[in-house]
């Protein structure tokens, strides 16, 4: 058992000793995805429809490799030359530098549209060119970009691919790691014989764009990599800022891990009820009607945190930095010195002004630079509005999973739909993923709104069950103690008329026992004057003596029955009920 | 003389041309024996053929932003033209060079 196991691993070592020699691309997660780059000195086909982002990929790709000093060229058969740079230009790269250092030449090979075909022809001059220039620069990157347009001179299908296959094999010979890029249609078969390119190239990337709900996503699947392992998962990337992004679906790119250990949810009774402290770098979904007060317990979470020295970052798809912090003056919740201190980091993204990749993107980008301990999402279900139903839910579940990986504790406030829904906790189904639960929401009792919180799941911990009474007041969170009597959970001012109630209900019983001790001890006087008739009669008081007293026994048992009933650790967490102050008459 | 003959001799300016080659391959040296027997039946003595070998001069090629082998460029009468292929299409190539 052992020793299979022990061979198996030897196997898999050699197989990772014997994996070819790859060129790191330096484009943003992409070498993440092809488990170390392109491979090196070898061929590439990256095809894709209109506008699915080949040639600024494969430019990328050149672009990053001439800023570590390997020069490339870049052979264009559509685009003019000056528009590459200019398209470049948005993205903030300086092409023209890099021509001017030799890094890289950009070769416009276009045919004029006017040229007359007068017989037959061939590319060896074309790669010639190439290959002299190769020389010239040691270029070790080069792409052909939109070989579809080159080959089209030749209306011819057979004579593509042999041209084709020459070029492939020409583009191996010269040592340098290469990228072709191909239009493919996905509707139309028009483009069918460039199928042999994939048995051809070494590596095979396609290139898609979808589109759902007007919000398009780009995606990135490797078809085949030779000699090489591979995901088989379409990869979302974005365009933004210098260049092309994959946000990662797994965090072993990002090197960073929070201790272990507890966190306090900045509330010492929410803690308590919570069975104890968070654990780190475990997931909280705290979920709730609007207004119930979500974002109260996720600054409490953020502001306490940053007073014990540890850092967050607060993501609000709700409202502006400022606004958040103005708002919670009103409960005393004053997050501005834990901004001031550069412990709080507060983002604020409009969901609808991107799509998913792109919020995931920018929250990723922020983690890795400010490397908090804890993020905040205000509020999850905000996703919605950045797409899909299943594009809200990738983005919570990628989410969760990456800041799990990463140690990060996650606190996500989620709302919900209605004012009494708790049929979808989480608002996204995301609520299994979480470790720790929290649902607030009202209730009508009496002609009043009151909120009310109840830890729906704490995972492996002795959470109460109970519904408690959440009051946000001047000074932050406060939770009353529920009230544990015949009438079940009541909250507010029906709370308090209930608890004067059981007061007066209380000192009623204990005046009739004294009432009756009272009559029984004068009896008992009376008795040695009194004949042997008396005695039955004290009897008789003694036994409706007993009777009271153990109704009362059995009252208060089964008030601490009901309490266990609930979860209710009366020593635990338990705010000293003020008893309400009675004249007896 | 053809009326086609004709029309092309009694135009004044001489003809301007290059020819793009890639050694010795077959298409170029084709192209090259096509040139200089049309040259010579449609406009003799009124025509300059340079023959540029990529291999030899890169320079050039990339110059004219050449990607197949053989490329004839008219230089002069106006307007410029472009032919490639090994030329054997005669009435291609004239059509493309009549001004």
């Amino acid at each position: 058992m052992s020793e299979n196991r022990k061979k198996r691993l030897t196997g898999k070592g050699e197989i990772a000793s014997s994996q070819i020699k790859k060129v790191a691309t330096g484009i943003h997660g992409l070498d993440n995805v092809l488990k170390g780059g392109l491979p090196a000195g070898r061929a590439t086909l990256l095809c894709g429809g209109p506008g699915t982002g080949k040639s600024v990929l494969a430019l990328e790709f050149l672009y990053r490799g001439a800023l570590m000093g390997e020069p490339g060229i870049f052979v264009t058969f559509e685009e003019r030359a000056d528009m590459v740079r200019e398209n470049a230009a948005t993205l903030g790269w300086d092409l023209a530098a890099l021509e001017r250092s030799g890094k890289l030449f950009i070769f416009e090979a276009r045919l004029p549209r006017e040229a007359v075909n007068a017989g037959d022809f061939n590319l060896s001059g074309l790669l010639a060119m190439i290959a002299g220039k190769a020389r010239l620069m040691k270029a070790r990157r080069i792409v052909l970009d939109a070989l579809d347009v080159l080959l089209r001179i030749y209306r011819d299908p057979y004579r593509e691919q042999d041209e084709l296959y020459a070029l492939h094999e020409w583009l191996c010979g010269l040592g340098a790691a290469s990228i072709l890029t191909a239009k493919t249609f996905e509707d139309n078969h028009s483009t069918c014989h460039y199928e042999f390119l994939n048995y051809m190239a070494d590596c095979v990337i396609d290139l898609k764009q979808r589109i759902e709900d007007r919000i398009s996503t780009r995606l990135l699947l490797v078809i085949k990599y030779r000699g090489s392992d591979f995901g088989r998962n379409e990869n979302p990337f974005i365009i933004i800022d210098d260049g092309v992004k994959f946000t990662p679906l797994s965090s072993t790119a990002l090197d960073y891990r929070a201790q272990p250990g507890a966190v306090s949810i900045g509330h010492a009774g929410m803690d308590a009820i919570l069975g104890g402290p968070l654990r780190r770098g475990s997931c909280i979904l705290v979920s709730g009607s609007p207004g119930t007060g979500k974002t109260t317990i996720a600054c409490t979470f953020a502001r306490a945190a940053c007073a014990r020295k540890e850092r967050v970052i607060l993501v609000s798809f709700e409202e502006s930095a400022d606004a958040l912090i103005d708002c919670m003056l009103s409960p005393g919740i004053d997050l501005r010195p834990a901004v001031q201190s550069g412990r709080l980091k507060i983002l604020s993204f409009m969901p609808e002004s991107a799509g998913a990749n792109v919020h995931l993107y920018r929250i990723l980008q922020a983690v890795d630079q400010f490397k908090p301990h804890h993020v905040v999402v205000d509020a999850i279900s905000s996703s919605h509005r950045m797409g899909s139903e299943q594009t809200a839910f990738d983005f919570a579940i990628r989410m969760v999973s990456l800041f799990k990986e990463m140690g990060i504790t996650a606190l996500f406030t989620a709302q919900l739909e209605g004012l009494d829904s708790m049929a979808d906790i989480s608002g996204l189904n995301i609520s299994s993923l979480a470790d720790t639960v929290m649902a607030l929401r009202y209730i009508d009792v009496g002609g009043e709104m009151n909120r009310m919180l109840l830890i729906v799941k704490a995972r492996g911990r002795q959470h109460s069950n109970q519904y408690r009474e959440f009051l946000i007041t001047s000074q932050g969170i406060s939770l009353a103690d529920v009230y544990v009597g015949e009438g079940g959970v009541l909250t507010g001012s029906a709370r308090q008329e209930q608890e004067m109630k059981e007061h007066i209900a209380a000192s009623r019983r204990r005046r009739a026992i004294k009432e009756k001790e009272a009559e029984l001890a004068a009896r008992k006087a009376a008795r040695k004057s009194s004949d042997l008739a008396l005695e039955t009669e004290i009897l008789r008081n003694e036994l409706d003596l007993e009777a009271l007293k153990d109704e009362e026994t059995m009252h208060q048992n089964g008030r601490k029955t009901r309490s266990t009933l609930r979860g209710t650790d009366l020593a635990m967490g338990r705010r000293k009920r003020p008893s309400p102050s009675l004249k007896e008459d | 003389m053809t009326p086609a003959q004709k029309d092309l001799a009694t135009a004044g300016e001489p003809f301007r041309l290059i020819l793009f080659v890639a050694g010795q391959e077959p298409n170029s040296v084709l192209a090259r024996q096509n040139l200089q027997c049309l040259c010579q039946e449609h406009f003799p003595g009124r025509h300059t053929i340079e023959i540029i070998d990529v291999f030899q001069n890169l320079e050039a090629a990339f110059k004219h932003n050449i990607i197949i082998t053989p490329t004839l460029l008219k230089v002069a009468p106006d307007p410029p033209a472009t032919v490639f292929g090994n030329l054997s299409d005669a009435q291609k190539v004239m059509h493309a060079l009549r001004p």
